[in-house]
């Protein structure tokens, strides 16, 4: 009885049900910078799987003679300073880049739905304290705290995820906190708590279905800048521990001073990181609109 | 209001402290030291042994923080562990120049942004709008430092039209009052020199501003276009007001806000671009000081000029919230 | 929101990204020892002869890219090859280098090159006449008596600590200076005395850290003030760095630019400087450093990236040619790790590298395989005969090691974040080295370390199994590579760098140290060569010479191989 009352005020509002998705996915198809955007995720995405099948050469393997050439049929996008081809090494490039950045924004999600919730959530005195320190986390430049991670824990792949997703936590905390203090005085939620719903199942329940799709959105978006981060960690010397091993952000800092002499060594791997992060963007874009329920469309 | 203001510096305080204690921290747990950064090849165990005692560096940890708290609570940043200098002398030569060229990033992406966020708002999802939010997408995307190398390459050295370093030509000789190159050259003047240092500013200013106008342009549109399809509007163009009335009075004003936000809370990320674009155009600032510091372990300069950038970073979205409140009546803090 | 993280990021990137050039390359100056017995070369430290076309034009300001910025503006306190660079133009020692070598002595401010007892003991100067400092006031005995008492008695603390290379080359300071005393019979008569013989004595004091400055300056801004944030004189702030060069030291602001303007008292008028004045701008970037050559933003850069040499050339600019080597790079072995303690496993290291091919591939060209220790225009120096490149043979080394599968498993340590003049690519040669010994079947895990974030000292403190290392001469003499940079024992112990025990070749060299005449110690530094060779210690890479460029606006420069150079003999003409 009590349920079917619930039940009855909660569908009058917006709810994290089927009904949201299917309309958004609808929209979402109609939008012609997401499906664009989505296409260059694509292609990278099977770049990424595929590359053991389409490279032809070993990306950690060169001969140092045939160093910095111009791209040509053997190379179609050259050769780098030691020999190595720079086409298979965009394509391993891009499984580091792609993995490291859902990884750290996962780790990041992770972290922060955790201290959103809870601070949301709780309210009152744990809120401001998770705040504070949040406070902090974010005072701290994000390259201390990346800095910070690798000379403790040493450079390495898993290194790097943590030091991104980490810095990443306190926004998405951020978030979630504040979506959840504001659905706090909604109606439906006002609604279920006073017919006695029990604390945590409207959090779970009712309140972070809605909460989340703001941070799903943000998580998208957080994907295109987890790639440049990664490269940009990459430019810092703090890219995976063997400097043999492809990945686009030390291949472009690598290039950097190339920029006359072999400028196509700098703009391979600069377009895949481009491209890549544009694409998230244009994805992530697509999705906040289409997932806004004040549109009418 | 004023209570307001007073909990938000109150508050300041304890991240202040935390931060300098982390900070302290840190740098001292990181591998190496300035005594490597002195002797260089020249490091052998003794002489390494030697410089950290003449620096202090053999005592306790809790001994140097407070060491260094004491003498910032007196207003004594310190100096510089390689040579001696002053951190706050050091500061008044460096930060003018990172001034200049915040300034001039900002003044590029508002005044570059806003125009173009209205432009793409005109017709949503039109071929104008398209472009515009490519353009922006790449503007975040393209790291700067290759930005700024291919606009040296193609301003400076292939079509000599601007310079391609520093922030004004040393050959001129104008003498460094204020170590504002803009100011230094009005001092003297000279219409040549006064010239040539807004000539210095123009690459690095599109350098460094491409983020911040790739941002301001798609907040700008996003903004127009939401408060575009407010009631209020739709009533004032339902009285009959002409388009230009709705928007300057109904449209923009309301727009302003999230914009200025976002303005404000770009000072931070400029700071961290002002350091690469300093090192690719070579300009004397903080953000490439504070790099060469961390190279040399210099701990008493980066742990200062870090507290200065947090105080810096915090004063500025204080007056960002309350410019805020100002700006928006629905708005007011207790 | 998420932008933020990555412009903080970014910060961070920038900072490890900037690292990659503005690491201060030391590059000292390279002191020639020659023969100890008098020489009639020209007077002037400064080149004579203009080699270039055309006659000079007087002045105009020349701006220079100086590879990072000054440390002290009093030379004494300095050891970095920034302030050197600066320093040379403007005070001069006793001696000095034959512009364009790096080892031929001349004397500048001393007439002619010293009486030597013959018991090594003793050096005896005669001065030059007609020279005053930049501050009006007379050079004579009194005044090198002054500067040399001084840093003598620098007291325990940061003046020690920065006055690095008196306490090298002397072994201490005080009671614990090799100098007992130098006296000043009569205005130009000075006479050094040493405790015990010193045969790298006068090589040692072209470097531009033993210039001599104005007493009357040093007293009046009381130089020797400690602690240094203190010092005005060593801060650059009013009168500072005061000698009897062809230019003066005018303004310094920190991190931006040095000016140099042409002294109009300069006592050798034949060699007076042609520009007005010199702006040396600290650019961390080799990118910004060719593309601000390119533009005409500056004229001279003192180094440029080797990467950048043949755009330069084809830009028309010019490449420095740099001549003579000072520096060596090198592949470090250290024997307290297995199984570098096996002769066979270095020689066939030694083998298996294509050294040839790494200098074509990272230094462009610019640079020669090693034939011993030190560099070929090294005093001292002997041919040795070092493995050149044969797969086969370091195939036919490892097998006669004998080594187990496990032991095939090595380390490669690399610097990371820096830019050094015998190595301007560590990671890259790193890289293109394990290719090479994976190829005669090791297998090579890469390792880093931030170059000023603990490589340094754990290389010297022997943690570093095998390691990518090399040495910038101070001065270009045997004793300078083999003892001070390699193999001199610590404390009665073999270095830990490299943990190679040769009893007979340390009392070899502590001989040669000590040895009364340049000649009698060259002896000793070839036989000390001859030693080494056959053990291999460490794999010689290169010698380098590291290229700048300038533009064709520039006439009459001259360069050198340890990077001291002379601008007085420059002009400029567009």
């Amino acid at each position: 009885m009590a349920d079917q009352t619930t039940a009855v005020i909660v569908r009058s509002t917006p709810r994290a049900s089927r009904g949201l998705w299917r309309d958004a996915l609808r929209r979402l198809r109609r939008n012609g910078p997401a499906i664009f955007g989505l296409i260059c995720i694509a292609i990278f995405i099977l770049g990424a799987v595929l590359a053991p099948v389409i490279a032809q050469y070993d990306p950690t393997i060169g001969n140092l003679a045939s160093g910095k050439q111009g791209p040509s049929l053997a190379h179609p996008m050259g050769t780098d300073l030691l020999g190595r081809d720079e086409f298979s090494r965009v394509l391993y490039g891009a499984r580091i880049s792609l993995t490291v950045g859902v990884v750290a924004v996962l780790v990041g999600l992770a972290f922060g739905t955790v201290i959103g919730a809870i601070a949301g959530g709780a309210g009152g005195k744990v809120d401001a304290l998770l705040m504070r320190i949040t406070d902090v986390l974010l005072a701290v430049p994000g390259i201390l705290l990346a800095i910070g991670i690798v000379a403790w824990l040493g450079h390495g792949q898993i290194q790097i995820m943590l030091a991104v997703g980490i810095s990443y936590a306190p926004i998405f905390a951020r978030l979630l906190r504040g979506s959840l203090l504001a659905l706090r005085e909604a109606e439906f939620v006002v609604a279920a708590r006073s017919i006695g719903t029990p604390g945590h199942r409207i959090l779970v329940r009712h309140m972070l279905p809605n909460a989340l799709t703001p941070l799903i959105v943000q998580a998208t978006l957080a994907l295109a800048t987890a790639i440049i981060d990664v490269a940009g960690l990459g430019f810092l010397g703090l890219g995976p521990g063997d400097p043999r091993i492809a990945e686009w952000g030390e291949m472009l800092t690598d290039s950097a001073r190339f920029l006359q002499s072999a400028p196509y060594l700098i703009f391979f791997p600069g377009a895949a990181i481009v491209i890549s992060a544009v694409g998230f963007n244009l994805l992530g874009d697509g999705l906040r609109e289409s997932l806004d329920p004040r549109l009418k469309r | 209001m004023l209570r307001y203001i007073l909990r938000r510096v109150l508050g300041a305080i304890p991240v202040l402290f935390g931060l300098s204690v982390a900070l302290f921290l840190f740098l001292r747990l990181l591998p190496g030291d300035p005594a490597e950064a002195i002797l260089g090849q020249h490091a052998t165990p003794e002489l390494i042994k030697q410089i950290r005692e003449t620096l202090g560096l053999d005592q306790p940890l809790y001994v140097q923080y407070l060491d260094y708290l004491g003498r910032l609570l007196h207003g004594d940043f310190g100096a510089s562990i390689i040579d001696g200098r002053p951190v706050a002398d050091s500061f008044l030569v460096r930060f003018p120049a990172t001034i200049e060229l915040t300034i001039g990033a900002l003044i590029f992406a508002v005044g570059l942004g806003i125009p173009l966020g209205r432009l793409a708002a005109r017709h949503p999802n039109g071929w104008i709008d398209g472009m515009v939010t490519v353009l922006s997408l790449f503007g975040i995307s393209i790291p700067i430092f290759v930005l700024g190398y291919t606009l040296v390459f193609v301003f400076a050295v292939q079509l000599h039209w601007l310079p391609a370093l520093g922030q004004i030509d040393p050959r001129l000789g104008v003498t460094p009052v204020t170590h504002f190159a803009i100011i230094d050259a009005l001092l003297t003047g000279r219409v040549p020199a006064i010239v040539d240092s807004f000539a210095h500013l123009i690459l690095p200013s599109i350098a460094l501003g491409s983020i911040p106008l790739a941002i301001v342009t798609r907040i700008t549109r996003a903004s127009v276009i939401e408060v575009s399809n407010e009631d209020y509007v739709r009533t004032a163009r339902a009285k009959g007001l002409t388009e230009r009335r709705v928007n300057d009075r109904h449209i923009m004003r309301n727009a302003w806000l999230p914009v200025t936000t976002v303005i404000g809370l770009q000072v931070g990320g400029l700071l961290a671009g002002a350091v690469l674009t300093e090192t690719v155009f070579t300009w004397n600032g903080v953000g490439s000081w504070v790099v060469t510091a961390i190279q040399n372990h210099d701990y008493i300069v980066v742990q200062s000029l870090i507290l200065i950038f947090a105080t810096i970073f915090l004063t500025v979205n204080l007056l960002v919230d309350i410019g805020y409140a100002f700006l928006n009546p629905r708005i007011r803090y207790g | 929101m998420v932008k933020q993280r990555a412009f903080a990021l970014a910060f961070a990137a920038v900072l490890v990204a900037a690292c990659s050039g503005s690491s201060a390359t030391t590059v000292p100056a390279s002191v020639a020892p020659a023969s100890v017995a008098p020489s009639t070369a020209p007077a002037s430290v400064a080149p004579s002869t203009a080699p270039a076309s055309g006659q000079p034009v007087a002045g105009g300001t020349l701006v220079v890219g100086l590879d990072g910025d000054m440390v002290f503006a009093d030379p004494s306190l300095t050891s970095d090859g920034n302030s050197l660079y600066v320093a040379a133009q403007v005070i001069q020692g006793l001696v000095g280098l034959k512009p364009g070598t790096i080892s031929e002595v001349i004397p500048v401010l001393a007439s002619a090159l010293p009486v030597v007892s013959s018991d090594g003991k003793t050096y005896t100067f005669t001065l030059r006449t007609g020279v005053t400092f930049h501050d009006g006031s007379p050079f004579n005995a009194a005044a090198v008596k002054f500067n040399y008492d001084r840093w003598k008695a620098y007291p325990k603390g940061d003046l020690q600590d920065n006055a690095y290379y008196y306490g090298a080359v002397f072994g201490g300071f005080g009671a614990d200076s090799n100098v007992v005393s130098v006296d000043a019979p009569n205005d130009t008569t000075v006479v050094f005395t040493f405790k015990a013989p010193q045969s790298n004595f006068l090589i040692s004091q072209t470097l531009q850290v033993f210039g001599i400055q104005s007493p009357t300056a040093l007293q009046k801004d009381k130089a020797d003030t400690t602690p240094l944030k203190d010092n005005k004189y060593a801060q650059g702030q009013g009168e500072s760095m005061v000698g009897t060069g062809p230019f003066t030291f005018k303004e310094w602001v920190p991190g931006d630019h040095v000016t140099l303007v042409k002294s109009a008292s300069y006592w050798d008028t034949a060699n007076a400087a042609n520009v007005d004045q010199i702006t040396l701008k600290p650019m961390g970037d080799s990118t910004a450093k060719l593309q601000a050559l390119q533009s005409g933003g500056i004229d001279l850069a003192q180094t440029i990236s080797p990467a950048d040499a043949a755009t330069a050339t084809s830009s028309g600019l010019t490449v420095i040619d740099r001549g003579q080597s000072c520096n060596m790079g090198y592949l470090g072995l250290n024997q307290a790790f297995k199984p570098y303690d096996n002769k066979d496993v270095r020689l066939a290291i030694a083998y298996a590298l294509n050294k040839q091919q790494y200098i074509d591939s990272f230094y462009a060209g610019q640079g020669k395989v090693p034939q011993s220790w030190m560099p070929p225009a090294t005093s001292g120096f002997k041919a040795e005969t070092i493995p050149t490149y044969d797969v086969q043979k370091a195939k036919d080394a490892v097998t006669k090691a004998g080594l187990s599968a496990d032991q095939l498993k090595i380390d490669l340590y690399y610097p990371s974040n820096v830019v050094r003049p015998y190595m301007p690519d560590p990671k890259s040669l790193a890289q293109a080295i394990a290719g090479d010994l994976q190829a005669i079947g090791f297998t090579v895990n890469l390792k880093t370390e931030d170059w000023h974030g603990g490589y340094v000292s754990d290389a010297t403190n022997g943690k570093l199994s095998m390691f990518l290392f090399g040495w910038t001469c101070d001065w270009a003499g045997a004793d300078n590579f083999l003892y001070t940079a390699f193999f001199g024992y610590q404390n009665g112990k073999p270095n830990p760098q490299f943990g190679y025990k040769n009893d007979q070749m340390s009392q070899l060299m502590l001989q040669a140290l000590q040895a009364p005449s340049a000649d009698q110690a060259n002896q000793l530094w070839g036989q000390v060569q001859d030693l080494i060779a056959p053990d291999m210690p460490t794999v010689p890479i290169v010698n380098s010479t590291p290229p700048g460029a300038y533009t064709s606006k520039v006439h009459g420069f001259v360069g050198a191989g340890n990077a001291i150079e002379y601008f007085n003999t420059v002009w400029i003409q567009p």
